[in-house]
C-alpha cells in the first residue's frame, strides 16, 4: 500500500468509525417469518422433477434400441412386423381423403427445427444461470 | 462462534423448526438492510429488497452448502438482486472528477469533521456515501462496516481479488472527493 493509499484508508477507516448502520422497522422480522408461514403453508410438496434421470435413460435406450432393430430389420430378408401391416387403409380413408394436400417448405421445416434447438439449449443456460445466483 | 451457531439455526430450520431462522434475521437485518440502503438509496425500497432477500434465502436455504459463511452468501443475494432492481430503475449517478486528493486535502477534510458534533457528522458520511455509486457504496460498505476480507467481499461481488483493490482505491477516494466538496465548504462557511 503507497502513501496516499494508505492515508485515504486510515481518513475513511477514521470518518466511518462511528457511523451506525441502518436500523430495520420494529415489524421487519414479524413480516418475514409471516411471509415464511404463508410460503410454508401454499407449499403442497417438495419440487420433485416430472421425470427421473432413471426414466430418461429408459426412455433412451428403448428408442435408440427401437431404431436399431428397425433399421436392421429393413436391411435383412426377414420379414418385418412392420412389413406385416397393410398401411394402405391409411391412404384410403375418407377422413384422409378429405383433407386438402398442402406441402410445408423447408424454410419453414428448418424455421421450427432451429427454434426447437434454440429453445432446447437455453433451457439449461437458464437453468443454470438461476441456480448460480443462489449457488455459493 | 458465529459460523458454528448459524449453521446449527440452519440446521434447525432445515429439520423443520421455521422459527429458528427468527435468530438468522436478527443477527443479519440491520446489515442487510444498511448494504440494501447504500446501493438503492431509498429506505422503502431498500426495506422491501431486505425482506425479499430473507424470504428468498429461506426458500433456498437447503441449496447452502456451508463452504461459505452464511453471511457471505447472504450479502451476495442482496448485492446481487439490488443490481437487478437498479437495472431496472437506470437512477442517475453523481459524476465525479477523478482528479488527485492531496494529504493537505485529506487533513482539511478531517479537520472539518472533527470540528462537527457526532449525529450531524455521521448524516454529513452517510450523505457523501450515497453520492457513490452502488457498487462503490456496496463495497465500501462491506470493507469498512462489515469488514469482510477481499476474499469474501470477491466471493459476494462476483470481482477478482485484484480488481477489487482497484476498485476499493477508487471509491475510497471518490468518497474523499465527495466529502471535501460537500463538507469542508460548509464548515469553512459556518466557522468562516
Amino acid at each position: 500500500m503507497d502513501k496516499q493509499e494508505k492515508l485515504l484508508d486510515d481518513f475513511i477507516r477514521k470518518s466511518v468509525k462511528n457511523v451506525q448502520v441502518e436500523k430495520t422497522s420494529s415489524d421487519f422480522t414479524a413480516t418475514i417469518m409471516s411471509q415464511i408461514v404463508a410460503t410454508k403453508q401454499a407449499e403442497v410438496k417438495k419440487y420433485k422433477k416430472l421425470i427421473s434421470r432413471p426414466v430418461w435413460a429408459a426412455i433412451l435406450i428403448i428408442v435408440f434400441g427401437l431404431f436399431i432393430y428397425l433399421n436392421l430389420e429393413v436391411d435383412s430378408e426377414k420379414v418385418s412386423l412392420l412389413s406385416k401391416i397393410d398401411f394402405n387403409f391409411i391412404k384410403q380413408s375418407r377422413l384422409i381423403k378429405e383433407i386438402p394436400i398442402f406441402s410445408i417448405s423447408n424454410t419453414v421445416i428448418i424455421s421450427i427445427a432451429a427454434l426447437a434447438i434454440m429453445t432446447m439449449i437455453q433451457v439449461p443456460i437458464y437453468i443454470n444461470y438461476f441456480n448460480k445466483r443462489l449457488r455459493m | 462462534m458465529n459460523m458454528t451457531t448459524d449453521q446449527d439455526y440452519i440446521n434447525k430450520v432445515l429439520a423443520g423448526d421455521a422459527q429458528a431462522y427468527t435468530f438468522l434475521v436478527n443477527r443479519y437485518k440491520d446489515m442487510v438492510l444498511t448494504l440494501a440502503l447504500r446501493m438503492l438509496r431509498n429506505r422503502e425500497e431498500a426495506e422491501e429488497v431486505a425482506q425479499d432477500v430473507f424470504v428468498k434465502v429461506y426458500e433456498k436455504l437447503s441449496k447452502f452448502k456451508g463452504e461459505a459463511k452464511f453471511s457471505t452468501w447472504l450479502y451476495k443475494v442482496v448485492y446481487n438482486t439490488c443490481l437487478d432492481r437498479i437495472k431496472k430503475i437506470r437512477r442517475g449517478v453523481l459524476v465525479v472528477a477523478m482528479e488527485d486528493i492531496t494529504e493537505r486535502q485529506i487533513k482539511t477534510v478531517d479537520n472539518a469533521l472533527d470540528q462537527m458534533e457526532l449525529k450531524e457528522r455521521n448524516d454529513a458520511i452517510q450523505e457523501c456515501m450515497l453520492m457513490l455509486t452502488a457498487d462503490e457504496s456496496a463495497l465500501l460498505t462491506l470493507f469498512y462496516f462489515e469488514e469482510l476480507s477481499f476474499k469474501e467481499i470477491s466471493k459476494i461481488t462476483g470481482t477478482s481479488t485484484n480488481n477489487l483493490k482497484v476498485k476499493l482505491f477508487r471509491s475510497r477516494k471518490k468518497l474523499a472527493l465527495i466529502m471535501q466538496e460537500k463538507i469542508a465548504p460548509e464548515i469553512i462557511e459556518s466557522y468562516g
